[in-house]
């Protein structure tokens, strides 16, 4: 970090994650992702657009850190990505809204909040009581708060995973077509938490195919099939 | 900690899951204690039994494998005969039955635990004496003499050394080298109601008689008797009468019926070994040897008994002998061996049976255990890409995995154990009785084979009182066990639920590192 970071603080801070020259295959078959050169900065959100099969949700994975790139690194603060305890990374700095969810289904929605909380290993007090007020928070009432998964409806589901990514304060956001299920009203909702999160310092990354979502974006890289090209676009002055 | 916490929300939020694999588990314990109890049960009675039978063996000239033997040498490329009188006579003399001395030799054996001896001898009464008689018609006389040699053989009576030819007398003396050689008073089926035991280390010509035999010839304790060598019966040999005896009424009633007074038990008159050796000495000394060869001392039979402390006490002295050089035409042979393993034959049937159900339950049963734990692992795979992907490394979530396994198996076995408990005893008695049923079902179709009357037993009298007669036993099976599933029995099967959830678990555990947790989630829509 440089002493001036107030001038251009968008220029000037290190990026957590940085993407060098990137490529990914699924079992060696045709590339999904190709020399793909991104970065991403704390304290700003990102919306990632593209059309469906673009491979965004294979790019979200890789930042996941549950995939590795098969060409060129992914640095996260300055350190490849793949020399890094992954599942570490995955537990304590990246919270991660899946595009299909990814709950236990046995366990109910607060239970399935608290599971990342225990697993991140942090020291975040009254666990119970916190992850209820994040349920709330999303627009997830405490009776729907001890329901099963499976008695969710999905955009019900949806802000579980929310709520979870978000439990353990993680570094980085991803989220995967977050506000795909909900209506638009909820939807606000969410774009108000993520941009919050943004102000708080955290790195926030959002797949979207919403044009509301990406007008909130502080960046917004297009990814395109095979081809990879990105493009940048300021979020809009005044709006906070 | 959260490892636990997830097993057990898992296992309660999986009731199906886990009852299935509980109740398995609970039938593969049940079946096992079962097997375990009837095993643990089938071997203590075992010992028991045999703990409760004193293994006792003597060695006996095997005369009908020198029979054979005589058959296969003189018959060689010709048709089967019978064996050459000669000959026999000739291998008969080359193994003579075993002296008192070369006996005394092998039980010095650390093998053997007690040794005792005995001589029998048939005598003659003498005067006024006769031998007791049951049935009421006396005109029989009961002087005869029955000569016989080996049955059947030509020229049987050419026999050397006395061998050959026996005579029944009246009644029959032994002399006892020690109170252990008097099976009849060990056992109970004879006791002394009146004077007192003689000296057996004693040549003091003192003997015991039968109550019976003394009221028939109105004789008390002091009196003397004489009896006489029924080859020369100027040869007399007297003894005072130191006590009076009491014979079992149905061990008697066995030997009358050969009809032979010599062999009814009242007519029995015990001497010490040193009295009817003196005798024995006497009476050779005064032999006259006739023209066919037959001397008129008067002959011993000997009977020598070895005392084992263990079946393997005796197995090794058997291999001492031949170690030693005793020939195989000697054999050594034990009665309460014999029963003891008729006896035991459906008990062993039962444990062996027992055997091959734990072996069966363990091997299916931990088949279908890795089975299952695998299916239900690969059910799991959504489960498992989860927990990795919010970043619970694998070893971890394996843990948790094998840790809910083995929680409901250890529950399994707990149940099965106690229903295998509950079980057990009824169970293994009910085995038990269908192999007696079945072991006396073979046995009495045996005695049919042979043309015995299934009742009958006892079969032709045997010279030596103390030897057992040719005919079947009647065998008393061992038909009850004790299958209560004790500590060892428990801590056998909870060991083995132990390794079969481990190996469950090993095999979930190695399906769980296969996988990645971006294929599995990736693949659900
Ligand atoms: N597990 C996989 N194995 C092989 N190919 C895959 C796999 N997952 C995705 N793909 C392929 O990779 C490409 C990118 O898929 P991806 O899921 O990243 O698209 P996306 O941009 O997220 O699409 P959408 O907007 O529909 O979610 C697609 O062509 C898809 O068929
Ligand atoms: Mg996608």
């Amino acid at each position: 970090m440089t002493a001036d970071s107030n001038s251009v603080p968008a220029l000037a801070a290190d990026p957590i994650l940085r993407l060098d020259k990137i490529g990914y295959s699924y079992d060696g078959s045709a590339l999904v992702l190709s020399n793909l050169t991104w970065d991403f900065q704390p304290g700003r959100l990102y919306g990632i657009i593209g059309r469906s099969g673009a491979g965004k949700t294979t790019l979200l994975s890789l930042l996941a850190g549950l995939a590795a790139p098969t060409a060129g690194t992914i640095l996260f603060d300055g350190q490849d990505l793949s020399r890094l305890d992954r599942y570490r990374y995955r537990r304590r700095d990246v919270g991660v809204v899946f595009q299909s969810f990814n709950l236990l289904p046995h366990l109910t929605a607060v239970e399935n909040v608290e599971l990342s909380m225990r697993a991140s290993g942090k020291p975040i007090p009254e666990k119970r009581a916190t992850a209820l007020a994040l349920l709330d928070k999303v627009g997830l009432s405490e009776a729907l708060a001890h329901r099963r998964i499976l008695k969710l409806s999905g955009g019900e589901q949806q802000r579980v995973a929310i709520a979870r990514a978000l439990s353990y304060s993680p570094r980085v956001v991803l989220a995967d077509e977050p506000t795909g299920n909900l209506d638009l009203a909820t939807q606000d909702d969410i774009i108000d938490i993520m941009g919050a999160l943004a102000e708080e310092g955290r790195c926030v990354i959002i797949v979207t195919h919403s044009p509301e979502v990406a007008r909130c974006a502080d960046q917004l890289y297009e990814l395109k099939a095979a081809a990879v090209q990105g493009r940048r676009r300021r979020r809009p002055q005044g709006t906070a | 900690m959260l490892t636990l916490a997830n097993a057990f929300k898992s296992i309660s939020r999986s009731l199906g899951r886990s009852l299935l694999l509980g109740v398995i588990v609970a039938v593969i314990a049940a079946a096992a204690c079962v097997a375990l109890a009837i095993r643990g049960a089938a071997a203590s009675a075992q010992a028991d039994a045999l703990a409760s039978i004193k293994i006792t063996g003597v060695i006996n000239r095997d005369v009908q494998k020198l029979m054979t033997a005589v058959q296969g040498s003189t018959a060689e490329g010709t048709e089967p005969s019978r064996p050459d009188a000669t000959a026999l006579a000739q291998v008969m003399a080359e193994y003579p039955d075993l002296g008192l001395g070369q006996l005394q030799t092998y039980a010095e054996s650390s093998h053997v635990a007690d040794f005792n001896y005995s001589a029998s001898a048939s005598l003659d009464t003498a005067g006024e004496i006769e031998p007791y008689s049951s049935s009421s018609s006396e005109e029989e006389e009961t002087d005869e003499t029955t000569t016989g040699g080996w049955g059947g053989l030509p020229g049987g009576g050419s026999m050397p050394g006395g061998q050959g030819g026996f005579s029944t007398g009246d009644v029959t003396v032994l002399g006892a080298s020690a109170e252990s050689a008097l099976t009849g008073f060990i056992s109970g089926s004879q006791r002394i109601t009146t004077g007192s035991m003689i000296d057996l280390t004693a040549a003091d010509d003192a003997c015991l008689v039968s109550n019976q035999f003394a009221l028939f010839n109105a004789l008390a304790t002091g009196d003397e008797i004489d009896l006489a060598n029924p080859q020369d019966e100027a040869e007399t040999h007297s003894c005072q009468i130191s006590g009076l005896y009491d014979v079992d009424a149905t061990a008697a009633d066995q030997r009358r019926l050969s009809g032979l007074t010599a062999l009814d038990p009242a007519n029995q008159i015990y001497v010490s070994y040193p009295t009817l050796a003196a005798w024995a000495d006497a009476s050779a000394a005064a032999a006259t040897v006739s023209d066919d060869g037959q001397s008129t001392a008067l002959s011993l039979q000997l009977s020598a008994t070895y005392v084992f402390s263990s079946p393997d006490d005796y197995s090794a002295f058997e291999a001492e002998l031949r170690a030693q050089g005793l020939s195989d035409y000697y054999t050594l042979s034990s009665t309460d061996l014999n029963s003891y393993e008729a006896s035991a034959v459906p008990l062993k049937n039962l444990s062996s049976f027992a055997t091959t159900l734990l072996w069966l339950v363990l091997g299916v049963g931990g088949a279908i255990l890795i089975a299952v734990s695998v299916f239900t692992v690969r059910e799991r795979k959504y489960e498992v890409g989860v927990y990795t992907a919010i970043g619970l490394p694998k070893v971890q979530v394996a843990l948790q995995f094998a840790t809910e396994v083995l929680a409901v198996t250890m529950a399994g076995v707990v149940v099965g154990l106690g229903a295998g408990a509950a079980a057990a005893p009824s169970v293994a008695n009910n085995l038990l009785s269908a192999q007696v049923t079945q072991a006396e079902a073979d046995s009495s179709a045996q005695d049919q084979n042979f043309g015995r009357l299934p009742m009958s037993s006892g079969g032709p009298g045997n010279m030596n009182m103390d030897r057992a007669g040719f005919g079947s036993q009647a065998v008393s099976y061992i038909d009850q066990v004790n299958a209560a599933v004790d500590l060892e029995v428990a801590g056998w099967l909870a060991a083995a639920g132990l390794g079969l959830a481990v190996a469950a678990s090993f095999a979930g555990v190695v399906v769980v590192m296969r996988y990645e947790p971006l294929t599995i989630l990736a693949n659900r829509t």
